[in-house]
């Protein structure tokens, strides 16, 4: 059976070993994944949003094998990532890519920008000499840098340009999935809107399925066809982009709205300001990690982790009290 | 309209230029930059990297690196008091004391190798010449305030044992323990979790309101600016643009840039296809602009602009923009 979607996660886990403080201390974990599911179809944006410590990041790596998983299945186009032999990891990598956060650290400063951007083709061995330097040229000027940016070196560029350059790399193998994990955090508010707009464009142009990681609730909506919140390691709620926004279910998604200030002097908000921080994942509560903080816990939310439940079309949340 | 209700400003800069000699040329970080902070009102400092705004604050402070940092000419007074011509030892009187700050990143202002309480406590032992007992006291007192909720267990904690919200409150407590007259706040939420930046936006606004402070919020969020500012300045490159009511500023923006900068922020509820870009970077600092430094990026660019630099005129009432449109 061919599945319609690009990408499926199944109950993906992913736990990190933290050292032994003691000869008879029980092993203990960082438990960044913990049970994720969520689907991706192509051409289509699925936003993953969440704060510190959700696993987001986590997520993006194990997709891409970056990271083994601990257990859970990860499809693409039907096919279970985790058993890919070498070769079949090599092609998967050719159609799945990242565009990473920070654009100083994602660049090698040794390497000028036609070697970064050429270098997926010379890995995947793609091409003759002209052949790659015609498709750079093309791809920095899809991205709308000058294809005589490639003699010059990353330091010569400011950070929405590197992002750029980082894009044209990944573009060049023709992806079908693109993993941005904070690809806007580190750039200037004028130029995050430059790099949003890029995105939409090639999305469109080449029919690009993305999973958006932020912790930016506004430029995901704006993106996103989906979008599904992460908090210590599980999804708590998932929904269309519309209807996230205009009828949240989770507290903790109603909690995140709120926190946002509007730009807009007159707003009036019905602030639900959260007390306390968020747990560590390496000791997260028992039941539903949200209890510490959440306005409506009760005796059930310690004992046991809710399921996620239908709460509208295509719109499931993760809550007790739904 | 203005609400502040006195017009004694208790801080006032005029036409300050803080330059960096460095290797590549000099960088004109702050080029000329003048505003006025009223007693008890909270003026919002706005833009984008580069411009200038924190190097203006720490001008301020007179925490400038000198070198390869030099404030080159202006004049910042506090209740009419001169602080640029301050012997550095009465300048150390008035820091935390009257005039505080508080940073972005609190793991990297708080020192690492002494508790909280030591770093608290030291606030009230220098400034306001309490015993070691008394000071720990006014300590715990105060990060009560701030909403920590055991301040015993945290005055014997590190900064590393701390939460990032916990930290900043910790750096709250520690720029307020003077009872400054001038509260500095330096993107103090930017490197803080959303639902954690709300707690302390919120902590802030109340305390600066409890004690009666003045407030310069400097932030690239307009989002803030709009909950927390009365008045805002907007810079770019080192210059203000422009300063109005915050209201002004978000419905009847007039600067270019400023109109530009609203309308490229993505706003939770009002989804669009397509953001409005502004083309273009902003430009290397230790290039030399003889006109508008924003007018290789504007969208209503004449030739004048290229030629004269133009000055923050009052337009109207209370509504500064330097552009000649």
């Amino acid at each position: 059976m061919i599945s319609k979607n690009l990408l499926e996660i199944r109950d993906l886990v992913k736990h990190f070993p933290l050292k032994k403080t003691g000869l008879f201390q029980p092993p203990r974990y960082v438990f960044a994944v913990n049970g994720v599911s969520f689907s991706l179809k192509k051409g289509q944006t699925l936003g993953l949003v969440g704060e510190s410590g959700c696993g987001k990041t986590t997520t993006g790596r194990v997709i891409l094998r970056l990271e083994e998983s601990t257990s859970g299945v990860v499809e693409f186009e039907g096919r279970k990532v985790a058993q890919f032999n070498k070769k079949e990891l090599k092609n998967f990598r050719e159609s799945a890519q990242m565009i990473f956060q920070d654009p100083f650290a994602s660049l090698n400063p040794r390497m000028n920008v036609g070697a970064i951007v050429e270098e997926p083709l010379l890995v995947h061995a793609i091409g003759n000499k002209a052949d790659r330097k015609d498709r750079v040229a093309a791809v920095l000027e899809k991205v709308g840098l000058e294809a005589d940016y490639m003699r010059r070196f990353p330091h010569e560029f400011s950070g929405g340009q590197r992002q750029r350059i980082g894009i044209a790399r990944v573009l060049t193998l023709n992806p079908k999935l693109i993993i941005a994990d904070e690809p806007l955090s580190a750039l200037d508010v004028s130029i995050q809107a430059q790099i949003i707009n890029l995105l939409v464009r090639l999305q469109e142009e080449f029919y690009l399925s993305y999973l958006f990681i932020s912790h930016d609730l506004a430029v995901v909506e704006h993106i996103a066809n989906r979008v599904a919140i992460m908090y210590l390691g599980k999804i708590t709620e998932v929904a269309p982009s519309t209807d996230l926004y205009s009828d949240p279910r989770h507290p903790y998604t109603k909690a995140l709205l709120s926190s946002i200030p509007i730009p807009d002097p007159q707003a009036k908000m019905e602030r639900q300001i959260l007390q306390g921080d968020i747990p560590n994942p390496a000791n997260p509560p028992s039941g539903c990690g949200f209890r510490t903080r959440c306005p409506i816990a009760k005796i059930v939310c310690r004992i046991e982790s809710p399921k996620m439940v239908k709460v509208g079309k295509d719109h499931y949340a993760a809550c007790h009290t739904l | 309209m203005a609400t502040e209700n006195n017009n004694v400003p208790v801080l006032s800069i005029r036409d300050l230029r803080t330059y960096f000699h460095t290797q590549e040329g000099v960088s004109r970080a702050v080029d000329g930059v003048s505003y006025d902070v009223f007693r008890g009102g909270t003026l919002g400092v706005v833009g984008e990297s580069g411009c200038g705004k924190s190097v203006t604050a720490l001008s301020i402070l007179r925490l400038i690196p000198t070198p390869p940092g030099e404030i080159v000419s202006g004049e910042i007074q506090l209740e009419g008091q001169d602080l640029l011509g301050l012997p550095m030892k009465k300048m150390r009187s008035i820091r935390g004391n009257q005039i505080s700050m508080i940073f972005q990143e609190p793991m990297t202002s708080l020192n690492p190798v002494f508790t909280i309480g030591n770093q608290l406590s030291k606030v009230f032992r220098l400034h306001q010449n309490l015993s070691r007992k008394k000071a720990d006291k006014k300590a715990i007192e105060i990060l009560y305030a701030c909403e920590i909720p055991s301040p015993e267990r945290v005055m014997n904690a590190y900064p590393h044992q701390l939460s990032g919200g916990m930290r900043q409150r910790a750096m709250i407590a520690m720029a307020l323990g003077g009872n400054p007259k001038v509260l500095i706040a330096d993107e103090p939420t930017t490197a803080l979790d959303v639902t954690i930046q709300a707690q302390i936006l919120d902590l802030i606004l109340r305390l600066k309101k409890e004690f009666g402070m003045a407030m310069i919020l400097i932030t690239h969020n307009l989002g803030i600016v709009a909950k927390g500012a009365q008045r805002v300045v907007v810079m770019y490159a080192g210059e203000k643009v422009e300063e109005a009511d915050v209201s002004d500023i978000f419905e009847r923006s007039q600067h270019p840039y400023t109109k530009a900068l609203m309308n490229s922020i993505p706003v939770l509820g009002k989804r669009t296809k397509f953001l409005e870009e502004i083309k273009g970077v902003v430009p290397a600092p230790f290039r030399f602009i003889p006109g508008c430094k924003f007018a290789d990026r504007c969208p209503e660019v004449i030739a004048q602009c290229l030629e004269t630099r133009p000055q923050p005129r009052e337009r109207e009432r209370g509504h500064w923009v330097a552009c000649f449109c």
